[in-house]
């Protein structure tokens, strides 16, 4: 065993301080300090590693006895001379107010409100430029290509599907930044204390608020989390919990549905309608995720253990350019990964299914469709595919949501990772609406059944389908890593089947409830 | 990091007197238990022991015990390891040291023989080296009444951070074990004959 002090230059710095010498002596193992940053601190560090065989082992190891083990770690102190650091005065007068119950509260929601707000102002202008490009792209295809079918793979698939996708590269991008602002300036943990008391409430403890708190992320690094409960009940409880927090994946959908459902000149007062719902978005999910693990810890019988919360409370500092530049980078790689796999595999089989089978002109003149209609042709053709088929096939399930069946279609292959959604309705839309796909949507009527030719996007729709996402397990990833942490397929069925149901049930009470009201 | 957890020692002979093992290099079988100074208030060896280790003694596990002014060096027997006895015997000298009334030190140990050995152990030490490796030396010439009386020699003698040497690291170093100290006097090596006062201390130097 080998021991590394972190953060000596911010012990230093509070006045503390520890005698290397006298804790490596009093502890019987090698000591060593490193200052995370300072890349020449490591050589001691270096050196240790290299030779293992060469550490000193305690010859008589630490008490496991609560008194004798406090006595040990007193003796021990003593002897590494380990002075206190005082608390950082400035982080001091800052946790009078930011952990204070009521005013901590108040400023811990408005800064979550601020952090929504950002999302969709300061990521608008990169996003248009971004949609600006695969426009530029579109126009390209259009011009040169002359092979239709070539032609529809690369505008349909590539560029409304996958570009569809990659539109939310800057509001991914910006989500981690803020995030990892909020970790390095040290406001998360301040968030995960003010919390505990609501996690209390919840019947689980601030430790698990950490996990929750990583799901806004993504699921999978949540899932992990949960290893550091020592209840097994809280863990699997939290488990169950995590996967309804707002993630990553469903950041693209929500912008596209709030898109729909209101109009970014909305205001209320100063603040923008869209940051609002999409708040709102992001408050229902946690409440979601803290109300299912609750009922899941209920449901576990044996009851455990109290054990105490400890959180440190690191001091407020600026984080470096360069841990918030890596923040950034890495889960922007880990999306341009996902769209280059998982979501470009998806989408090529979704156009497949979109365009197949193919249709001969004399079909499609019988069927009393003019062949050189463009746009009507590949309508027809849309209309009458294997996806239709399939989106027309579990139609009796969606249809008391409102959902058609292109929504049906993108709803199924979100199953595989909800960004897809996305890359589906991009695609329909540009296959239905070459020239202007953005409006396509909006201007997209229900084709079956008797509300046929009334506008499909109506508030209801898209409220239902915000939901249907807020609640559904569509993330095979997440249903992977909830299979190896709980060691079964019991759980992760279960977490499917509940979610399901969940989001199916929820999505009518809101479509029911929104439609009375509109 | 928290808060320290501070073993509270000293109130009502209850609460567990906070001690750590430390390996004595080139001696496998011997450990020091370091333990705050003062606890026992004397040193040297042991004449009665408290009931609870008594019996370590008498069934071999422990060879020998040697109270130190901030330590307590057990050796124990020829075929025992600390790997396997150490647990029980720290539980046995825990729950020993809780009551101080029950050891008695061979032969009438005061506050200054504790103080001599302090020094001792001191000049011995890093401090001792620290001297060394600048060409000085530091010789006891008594310890009373918990007064030190040190002589200076070599280049120390009239060297002006002698003092700052001394008053800083000596004495900070002897305070640790032994924290009743008064003061330390520090005289020069003067010429032969010309040595001050020093036949009004009675010596004990070890």
């Amino acid at each position: 065993m080998c021991v590394v002090l972190t953060f000596t230059d911010e012990l230093t710095r509070r006045q503390g301080s520890v005698d290397l010498t006298g804790l490596r002596r009093a502890l019987g193992v090698p000591v060593v300090a490193v200052v995370a940053g300072r890349a020449r601190d490591l050589g001691e560090l270096r050196e240790l590693m290299g030779d293992p065989q060469s550490w000193m082992t305690p010859v008589v190891l630490p008490p496991t006895d609560t008194a004798e083990l406090t006595a040990w770690i007193s003796s021990v102190l003593t002897a590494g001379r380990y002075a206190e650091p005082c608390v950082d005065a400035r982080t001091r007068r800052v946790d009078a107010v930011l952990l204070h119950p009521l005013w901590g509260t108040l400023i811990f929601f408005a800064t979550m409100f601020a952090f929504f707000q950002v999302i969709f102002t300061a990521a608008a202008p990169l996003q248009a430029g971004v949609e600006d490009l695969f426009g530029f792209l579109g126009g390209l295809v259009d011009a040169h290509v002359i092979n239709p079918l070539l032609g529809s793979f690369l505008s349909d698939a590539m560029i409304g599907g996958v570009g569809g996708v990659l539109v939310f590269l800057p509001q991914i991008a910006l989500l981690f930044f803020m995030i990892s602002l909020l970790e390095g300036v040290g406001y998360m943990s301040r968030a995960a204390f003010l919390m505990d008391r609501v996690m209390a409430k919840a019947g689980l403890e601030g430790r698990a608020f950490v996990a929750l708190l990583s799901s806004l992320a993504c699921a999978i690094p949540g899932i992990m989390a949960t290893r550091t409960l020592p209840s097994a009940r809280d863990r699997l409880a939290t488990m169950m919990g995590a996967p309804l927090m707002t993630c990553s994946a469903r950041l693209p959908v929500y912008v596209l549905l709030i898109g729909l459902l209101v109009s970014p000149d909305t205001r209320f007062g100063p603040l923008g309608a869209q940051g609002a719902v999409m708040f709102v978005l992001y408050l229902v999910g946690a409440f979601s995720a803290m109300a299912s693990a609750w009922v899941f810890s209920k449901l576990g019988r044996s009851r455990g253990p109290l054990m105490p919360f400890y959180m440190e409370m690191p001091p407020y500092r600026l984080p470096s350019p360069r841990s918030m530049v890596l923040a950034v980078w890495e889960p922007s790689k880990g999306f341009l990964r996902k769209v280059g796999k998982i979501i470009l595999v998806t989408t090529i089989v979704l156009w497949a299914l979109l365009n197949l089978p193919a249709r001969g002109e004399t079909e499609i003149s019988a069927a009393g469709i003019d062949t050189g209609d463009d746009a009507a042709v590949s309508a027809y053709v849309l209309d009458h595919s294997y996806a239709a088929s399939a989106g027309r096939f579990v139609a009796p399930v969606f249809d008391p949501l409102g959902f058609d069946w292109r929504i049906n279609v993108g709803v199924l292959a979100s199953l595989s990772a909800r960004e897809v959604f996305v890359a589906t309705l991009g695609q329909v839309a540009a296959a239905e609406d070459p020239d202007n796909p953005s409006n396509a949507l909006e201007q997209m009527t229900v084709q079956d059944g008797p509300q046929a030719g009334e506008k499909l996007f109506t508030p209801a729709v898209v409220a239902a389908l915000m939901v249907f996402f807020l609640y559904a397990l569509q993330c095979m990833s997440t249903v992977g890593v909830m299979r190896r942490e709980s060691g079964s397929w019991r759980w992760p069925a279960i977490a499917f089947g509940y979610m399901f149901v969940l989001a199916w049930v929820m999505a009518l009470l809101v479509h029911t409830a929104v439609a009375a009201l509109t | 990091m928290g808060t320290t957890p501070e073993a509270q020692h000293g109130d009502g002979g209850t609460a567990v007197v906070p001690v750590h093992p430390e390996p004595v290099p080139g001696e496998e079988r011997v450990i020091r238990w370091v333990m705050p100074p003062g606890t026992l208030g004397f040193v040297g060896a042991v004449d009665v022991l408290p009931p609870g280790l008594q019996p370590l003694l008498d069934d071999g596990t422990i060879e020998e015990i040697f109270v130190e002014p901030a330590a307590i060096r057990v050796r124990l027997g020829q075929d025992r390891a600390w790997r396997t006895e150490g647990a029980r015997v720290r539980s046995a000298l825990q729950a020993a040291l809780t009551d101080r009334s029950r050891w008695t030190g061979r032969g009438g140990s005061s506050p200054d023989a504790v103080l001599a050995m302090a020094v001792t152990q001191v000049l011995d030490g890093h401090v001792g080296a620290f001297v060394r490796s600048h060409g000085g030396s530091i010789t006891v010439i008594g310890v009373h009444a918990g007064e030190v009386e040190v002589e200076l020699s070599g280049s120390c003698s009239h060297c002006p951070s002698a003092e700052l040497t001394l008053a800083g690291r000596f004495e900070n170093a002897v305070r640790e074990l032994y924290p009743e100290l008064r003061r330390i006097r520090a005289h020069e090596a003067a010429s032969p004959g010309s040595r001050r006062g020093l036949g009004l201390l009675s010596l004990r130097t070890r």
